[in-house]
Order: structure tokens, then sequence, then C-alpha cells
């Protein structure tokens, strides 16, 4: 080796720990990023208490919200299959199938605006939509505060939660929502490794995140503890569905846009998409890597082709698989008579 | 209804509408400094969320995020849209008659500016 190489090896030996330091304060930054909040937020309208989050519990596992009696919210958000429905388009009223899939309502105490297209600016606003939607639970606004005022056990609990603001549709959007605020994902793995658990995740897991974050750049919308920005995109579903485009027309870019979901337990909730399109998360990557199936004037700049390797997509997806949590057990309610 | 009569109704009409009461206009970086009235997009935020000028003043938005934004108001008498506005580009909008304009990202929502026009 002649003197020059020797020097350089020698410089390196010596910047080797810095240049580690450096990478390690890089990942910690990056990291508390994605450190779990320490309480959920409530809005000054609505805060939490025992009594508002039960009595909206009850609302949410309650069937006789719905014009026909059989269905609650939980029929399509069902606790079990981490409160979405394991199929790739919701069913709803005389078991019509619906247009998009079933969202989970994990975490919804930090994201907004609602649904997949996010026609609701508010859970108060959104969760009476689905009770009146005609598809889905087919019950009119005046008739739902009827049947509920009709169910005396609920009086004494509207009095508890909401004292002096009587059962009306503002007090049940309320409940439902405050109930909605409590269902939060549990601590997964990689929430362990963010804590500073170095041997949470594996090493190909940690290569995932990198790549996360790195050449398969999915973190700029699915970034935070949520991993979610909630923004809306067009990532080149096939779909004949405009999606956000009906929200807010005549923006080049709402069209086919659709909310970015959370990735929490993404693992367990397959089918994926706003329709069910994308059966397994290699079926995601794969529509990422071809930087969308249909190329419309509307797909977002974000979508370009990514090259991963074989190895690569599996440490991304063994990535993927640490955000899942074993969620807090849900126990069905008593209803009130 | 015939499909270009119904294009023109629900997709040039309200474009026409901005033209009355908003002017947009694209403008390099160079020229921000020209400007009183400088809103800057950063992280997906706005780096303000109230701003109040009056008639006429010029408004420009820059885009200082690596991705792409697109600026609108969906407010009757004070639309305006940006469109997709890439990294590191300005445009400017100018604001015909008083009022108050609500402000929004069509790709990010949570980006949101109230900015009142005031009368000259």
């Amino acid at each position: 080796m002649s003197s020059k190489a020797k020097s350089k090896t020698f410089l390196l030996f010596l910047l080797f720990p810095l240049l580690l330091q450096a990478e390690n304060a890089k990942l910690n930054t990056l990291k508390e990023k994605y450190r779990r909040p320490l309480s959920i937020p409530f809005p000054a309208n609505n805060k939490h208490s025992k009594a508002r989050a039960e009595l909206g519990k009850k609302l949410f596992f309650d069937p006789r919200l719905s014009s026909s009696g059989l269905i609650s919210c939980a029929s399509c958000h069902n606790p079990s299959f981490h409160w979405q429905d394991a199929m790739a388009l919701g069913t709803g009223h005389k078991m019509k199938k619906l247009k998009r899939r079933t969202p989970t309502i994990l975490n919804l105490a930090w994201g907004e605006p609602f649904f997949w297209d996010g026609r609701a600016s508010t859970l108060e606003e959104q969760a009476l939509m689905p009770i009146t939607s005609k598809d889905e639970m087919n019950m009119p606004l005046d008739q739902l505060v009827e049947i509920v005022h009709k169910i005396k056990g609920y009086e004494t609990l509207f009095d508890e939660a909401y004292p002096n603001e009587g059962i009306d549709e503002k007090t049940i959007g309320k409940a439902l929502a405050n109930f909605q605020r409590t269902v939060v994902s549990g601590e997964s793995p990689f929430d362990r490794w963010v804590r500073g658990q170095k041997d949470a995740i594996s090493a190909s897991a940690k290569k995932g995140f990198a790549l996360f974050h790195g050449k398969a750049n999915c973190h700029t919308c699915h970034e935070g503890w949520r991993f979610t920005d909630d923004s809306f995109h067009d990532i080149g579903i096939r779909t004949d569905d405009i999606g956000r485009g009906k929200i807010i027309p005549g923006i080049p870019v709402t069209e086919f846009a659709f909310k970015t979901p959370t990735l929490r337990n993404i693992k367990e909730r397959s089918p994926y998409m706003h329709n069910g399109s994308e059966k397994t998360l290699n079926d995601v990557l794969e529509l990422y890597t071809l930087g969308g199936r249909v190329k419309r004037k509307s797909l977002s700049p974000l979508m370009k082709e990514i090259s991963l390797n074989d190895q690569e997509k599996k440490d991304l997806i063994e990535f993927l698989e640490t955000i899942s949590s074993i969620d807090r057990t849900i126990t069905l309610p008593i209803l009130p008579q | 209804m015939h499909l270009k009569s119904f294009l023109f109704l629900f997709v040039l009409l309200p474009f026409s509408a901005y033209a009355e009461n908003t002017e947009v206009e694209s403008i390099t970086r160079e020229d921000l400094e020209n400007y009183k009235h400088v809103i800057y997009q950063k992280e997906k935020q706005f780096n303000m969320k109230t701003l109040t000028v009056k008639v006429g003043e010029p408004v420009v938005f820059v885009n200082d995020d690596p991705i792409v934004h697109n600026v609108f108001s969906p407010t009757t008498n004070h639309s305006f849209n940006l469109m997709a506005q890439t990294p590191n580009s300005a445009s400017l909008v100018i604001f015909k008659t008083p009022g108050t304009a609500k402000v929004f990202c069509a790709i990010h929502p949570k980006m949101a500016l109230t900015i009142t026009i005031e009368a000259n």
C-alpha cells in the first residue's frame, strides 16, 4: 500500500466514529417524528369524559340506529378486524355493495378531514353521515333522534354525558366522535424501537425503514406516528371513482385522489386502497414501483417508477409488519332499553 | 344536455369566474423582494394563518417544499386556483373586491389560511 493510500485509510479510520455519530443523530431526529403522542386530543366543544365515551360506544354498537335495525357502526367498523370488515368493498343497507372499502377508525383523533374523499371536516360531522346515508344505515336524521329518544335508557346516559344539551343530532354525533377518538392503536415493535429498544425490530426491518424514508419515498405522505399526513393523491389505482374530485371540483389534482390512509396495523388490514383493489402488501409495492397502474393526467407527480430488488421489497414489508400492535380488547357494551 | 355544454357549465364557468374577481400570475423567486405580502409553504404548512391586504395588493405564494402544492380558494367572489405549484416556484394573486378569502391546499387540507381583503 502506498503512503498516500495509507494516509487515506488512517483518515477514514479516524473519521469513522464521527460519521457514525452523525448518522445516529440523524436517525434519532427521524425517530422523534414517529414517537407516539402521550395523550389523545379532544376539541374544546367535545372534551373527553368517561360518560361521553361510554355513551358513544353504546351508540356505535347499537343496530337500532339503522332503519333495518340490523346494522350498527360496528357492523362495518368491526373491532375484530381492526375496525374494518376485511372486505374489498363495504356492505350497506339491504346488503348493498358499496363503492368503497370500509376505512379503519384507528387513531382518528389526530386526523382530518374524514372519509376517503375528505367530505367531513370534523369527526362529529362524520359520525352521522354513514347513519343517514341511504346506502349505508339508511336512517333519516329526524327518525334517528326520535328512535334514540324512545329508548328510555339513553335519557340518563345523555344527561350524564352532555348535561342540559338534550338528545339531538348534535349530541349523538358528539358522543360517537368522543368514543371514536378513544380508539387508538397499541404499541408496536416499531414504537419500542423508536423508544430506544434496539432489538425491537430486525435488521431487515431497519433497512426497510431506511428505504421507506429513502428510495421508496413512502414517507412523503405516510409520515409521522400514524403514518399519514392526511393528504389526497391520485396514486394510479384502477378506478372510475373520482374521489376528492367530487368534493373539490374543477381542480385537476383532486381527481381520482383519495385520502392517504394510516399504515398502523397494515399487515392485518388487507385488501388495500379505497376499493380494495390491491390484495396484498406485495401488490401495493408493485403499484408503487410501477409509479401507478393507471397514468392519468391527475396522477400525483410523486408517483414515479421505483426500482426495488427482491431483498429491498422484503425489507420494506418486514418494516411495515413492525407497525402492527396487539390492541386492547374491546368488550361489547350492554345496550340500554 | 350535450357533453360539451355540460363541460362548459361545470368546468369552464368556474374558472371564468376566477378571472372576474381575482387575477393570478406566475412570478420568479428573484422578484419576491418587490412584494409586500409573501406567503411561504414549508413542511406542508403556510407560514401564517391570517393575512390582511388591501384590494389590488398582490399576495405571493411561494412553494418552499420539495413537493407539489395546489393553493386555491373556494370562497365566492375571491376564488382562485394556482394549480399544481412545483417546488421552488411562486405565483401571485390579486383580489379585486373586499371580503374574506379562505385559502387551502387541495392536496394537503391541513394547510389553511384566511386572507382579509380591505377596501382602499
